[in-house]
């Protein structure tokens, strides 16, 4: 038990390392957030006359909501008018190659380990990269260009595809959807937009890196994918932020739209800094992320690492629309300290044949709460619909909490529903088990929890696999080695 | 009633009663004024060839007349109602606010008690009935005693029968609950029942709801001691347009304990059912051994079912399960014993006894269970086999 203990306190006094404070300068907006907020934000990113009316709907909108209290997360009110809403890095024009991009940026995203040169062409993923609220540099362009693929920050969609932008923007998450989503519409400032056009298998991953840098800001940014009739592509996300002790909000929203026979993969490594041991600061991860398997045989992949965050919110969904439509959903959650994690998934089940599956793996440690809620629902036309759901909890310690709240509703007799959910800690005879064949005790909690954690990991791309393997290692250092 | 004003009755925005609309259920029907006792001409004895202690409650009200005690060491007594406490549960306050008596059972320590203890409650059937019985039941240290608690009504009666129950089992007794629902179709049923444990203490709970238009059962185990063994069985047969909602909670308080938790339900016609199991191990409760398993077939294309189980853990040194299906009668399984010559609706006939009988495990008296179970089989028999 003392030896436990020594391994919960090492867990516990591990530091966050992407601490540190880009010094950029920037340009932000005033604290606060009114109408004319919301039009400053327009006007700053020179937007067309229908997106400042979008925006201003979904803030009317929000004034009418009420912020949700189910989640099982207790924290401070917000006050959303001390919270800055816009900030960019201050640029002279708007770059045209990468060399003129301040190098303090640059220096910024290689101390993350991103490479904006595209020195690493070898690695081959295209890279868009958002500092605080706006997409700094997007890689790989020309190349997927090529392809008919168009890769680039939101407001860059805005201007040069307009179409595909307001033909899309909104039909998954919907700007009236929920509390954050609509404050998301209203202020969001930037992000990244994606296009696949039919046919095509996107050559390289495609990645989004998000880093919240300026103080008392918060992060809201929109990414759209749209896949065409018979596309594939495979997306990953990624964030970090300074250590401060204020709270900072990042309410941020994903739409994926999927046609007949399309794929998508999303995956996301979340590491925001999740406050210190005491609990002092960190980042509000407020997120909608949905997508919409609209055509038949389509697919849509969600897989997440979560170790960051104060407290996250967060239910990447799918909503099966079209016949034999496939949804995924992998998850590791891992809270240290005074971490609190109520994610999970839906699964909406609305065409024929349609499966699902959830696999979703929580590790609590120090004093932190993790939840997972998830819903399932066969829709009554929904005949032959199949879904497993398995979602095990590990405790490490005596003092954090574990708990499940799934929702199972089904509506249709053809139905296939399974779900399972286990809770335990690491067993005294496994650990018994290695150290008889000699493998100490810490090697041997690192061996169960990546075992533990294995089935999730898999699912993640080479490249990312590795991150999450190493920031797993680094949440839980001294009990994974 | 002033903190039940405060409060409300429960509506479909409510987490806890999200499917089950009882109060719409209630509208129109509901004239508050309780029914006149009248006198009883249906049999209340419920298993031909055993004796019980009959408790018999009419229209709501504890008929001391009609109720008859066997075993001389148990003791019925009335009380007052206790003084009502905010956090309570809507319905429990309502009870409160119609039930002028507490029926306090007690079975002394260390007496095993011959015979089981029948709870009736007795359904005038010529107007609506809005019943409110509210009792209490004590388990002494060392104690046994086998609670039955059943309705009986004509099938063309229509009440709402509002039960309120505090069971309290002390150190080292032992509980056999078993409730059985099947007073008439057009029953509205709101059952809260909150069994207390103390250390080494053993309980079963068996809920068995074979009919109602509306059933609701609010069962809470609160395992507050050491070494304790508690089962959970439910099953629900729905037909017709029927809903049954049955939530539990199963807290651990203190370490060591077991509990066991199985829900087997078939929806057949219009058949709605909704399932919400809560386990809460607390911070104190380590070494606590939890399960639950929720298992549900779906028989007509317009039954559903809603089905929450729910773990709430804050100790670590745990071993904590839940699983739930909800699916189809197997067709292999089918096919096997109709490959065997069995025709179609016998061979399921005999899948569902199957599915269901496994539910019946854990009781102990055999004429008790044989008779659940012929209960059962009637009821599949009338639902599906025709």
């Amino acid at each position: 038990m003392a030896k436990d203990d020594h391994i919960i306190q090492e867990i516990t006094t591990k530091e966050y390392e992407h601490g540190w404070v880009a010094n950029l300068e920037s340009e932000s907006a005033p604290k606060g957030l009114s109408e004319e907020i919301v039009r400053f934000i327009s006007q700053r990113k020179s937007e067309p006359e229908w997106l400042l009316e979008w925006r201003l709907k979904a803030y009317r909108h929000w004034l009418t909501m009420e912020e949700p209290k189910w989640p099982n997360v207790t924290y401070p009110a917000i006050n959303y008018q001390d919270i800055i809403y816009y900030s960019a890095p201050k640029k002279k024009a708007s770059p045209k190659s990468l060399d003129e991009i301040d190098p303090e940026l640059l220096k910024t995203f290689e101390k993350l380990g991103i490479s904006l040169t595209e020195q690493k062409r070898l690695t081959g993923i295209a890279v868009d990269a958002v500092l605080d609220s706006v997409s700094v540099a997007t890689t790989f362009k020309e190349k997927l260009g090529e392809l008919g693929i168009i890769f680039c920050s939101f407001s860059e969609a805005v201007h040069e595809h307009p179409d595909l932008v307001k033909k899309y923007l909104g039909s998954v998450v919907p700007a009236t959807d929920n509390y954050f989503a609509a404050l998301n519409s209203a202020v969001f400032s930037d992000g990244s937009f994606c296009y696949i056009p039919a046919g095509v298998r996107c050559p390289m991953e495609l990645s989004t890196y998000f880093r919240i840098n300026a103080a008392n800001t918060g992060q809201f940014e929109r990414t759209l994918i749209v896949a065409e009739e018979g596309s594939y592509v495979s997306y990953l996300e990624g964030c970090t932020a300074p250590m401060r002790d204020e709270n900072q909000l990042h309410a941020a929203v994903v739409e994926i739209y999927a046609m007949k026979n399309a794929e998508v993969k999303y995956s996301t490594v979340q590491n925001w800094y999740p406050g210190n041991k005491e609990g002092v600061g960190g980042i509000y991860n407020f997120v909608t992320k949905r997508g919409l398997c609209a055509g038949d045989h389509s697919k849509i992949s969600w897989t997440q690492v979560e170790t960051g965050s104060a407290i996250t919110w967060k239910y990447p969904s799918c909503v099966l629309k079209g016949d034999y439509s496939v949804g995924e959903f992998y998850s590791v959650a891992v809270t240290n300290n005074f971490q609190q994690a109520d994610t999970g998934t839906k699964m909406i089940h609305l065409g024929k044949h349609t499966k699902s599956r959830i696999v979703s793996k929580g590790i609590s440690a120090g004093k932190s709460q993790n939840s997972y809620r998830g819903q399932v629902h066969i829709h009554k036309r929904a005949v032959n619909a199949r879904n497993f759901s398995q979602c095990d909890s590990l405790l490490l310690g005596d003092k954090c909490g574990a708990h499940t709240f799934p929702y199972i509703d089904v509506e249709n007799d053809s139905a296939r529903v399974e779900h399972e959910a286990t809770t335990s800690k690491i067993g005294e005879d496994q650990i018994f088990y290695c150290q008889q064949r000699g493998i100490d005790e810490e090697a041997a909690v690192a061996l169960i929890v990546n075992g533990y954690a294995k089935e999730v990991l898999n699912q993640l791309p080479m490249e990312f696999a590795v991150e999450a393997q190493k920031l797993l290692a680094l949440t839980l250092e001294g009990s994974v080695g | 009633m002033e903190l039940l004003s405060e409060k409300g009755l429960p509506t479909s925005r409510s987490e806890e009663y999200r499917f089950t609309p009882v109060v719409r259920n209630l509208e129109g029907i509901f004239s508050g004024a309780p029914a006149p006792a009248a006198p009883i001409t249906a049999s209340l004895d419920l298993i031909p060839g055993i004796s019980a202690n009959l408790l018999v409650f009419v229209n709501g009200r504890y008929s001391p007349n009609h109720s008859k005690v066997i075993d001389n060491s148990l003791t019925v007594k009335t009380a007052a109602t206790p003084a009502p406490k905010a956090d309570q549960d809507p319905f429990d306050l309502l009870n409160q606010a119609f039930a002028d008596e507490l029926i306090e059972i007690q079975v002394p320590d260390h007496q095993q008690l011959v015979h089981p203890v029948a709870i009736v409650y007795y359904i005038d059937h010529s107007q609506f009935v809005f019943a409110n019985p509210r009792w209490s039941l004590r388990l002494g240290t060392g104690s046994r005693c086998t609670v039955l608690e059943y309705t009986v009504a004509s099938s063309a009666a229509s009440f709402f029968n509002n039960k309120q129950s505090t069971i309290e089992v002390r150190e080292n007794a032992r509980l056999d609950y078993i409730l059985i629902q099947r007073g008439s179709r057009d029953e509205v049923m709101v059952n809260n029942t909150a069994v207390w444990l103390s250390s080494s203490a053993q309980a079963l709970c068996y809920t068995c709801t074979l009919e109602g238009k509306l059933v609701r059962n609010n069962l809470s185990l609160i395992l507050d001691g050491e070494g304790i063994d508690a089962h959970l069985h439910g099953l629900y047969l729905v037909t017709g347009q029927s809903l049954v909602d049955n939530h539990s909670v199963v807290d651990h308080r203190k370490p060591n304990s077991f509990s066991n938790e199985l829900y087997k339900g078939v929806m057949d016609d219009n058949g709605k059912a909704v399932f919400n199991g809560k386990i809460f191990v607390r911070t104190d409760a380590q070494k606590t051994n939890a399960f639950q398993s929720n298992r549900n077939i779906l028989l007509s294309e317009n039954s559903n079912i809603h089905t929450k189980p729910q773990l709430e853990i804050w100790a670590d040194d745990v071993k904590c399960s839940h699983g739930c299906t909800t699916g189809q009668l197997d067709e292999e399984a089918l096919f096997y014993l109709r490959s065997r010559g069995i025709p179609k609706d016998a061979a399921k006939g005999l899948l569902l006894t199957a599915f269901a009988g496994e539910t019946l495990e854990g009781i102990h008296d055999e004429a008790i269970r044989g008779f659940v179970e012929s209960l059962i089989l009637e009821k599949l028999h009338t639902a599906h086999l025709q």
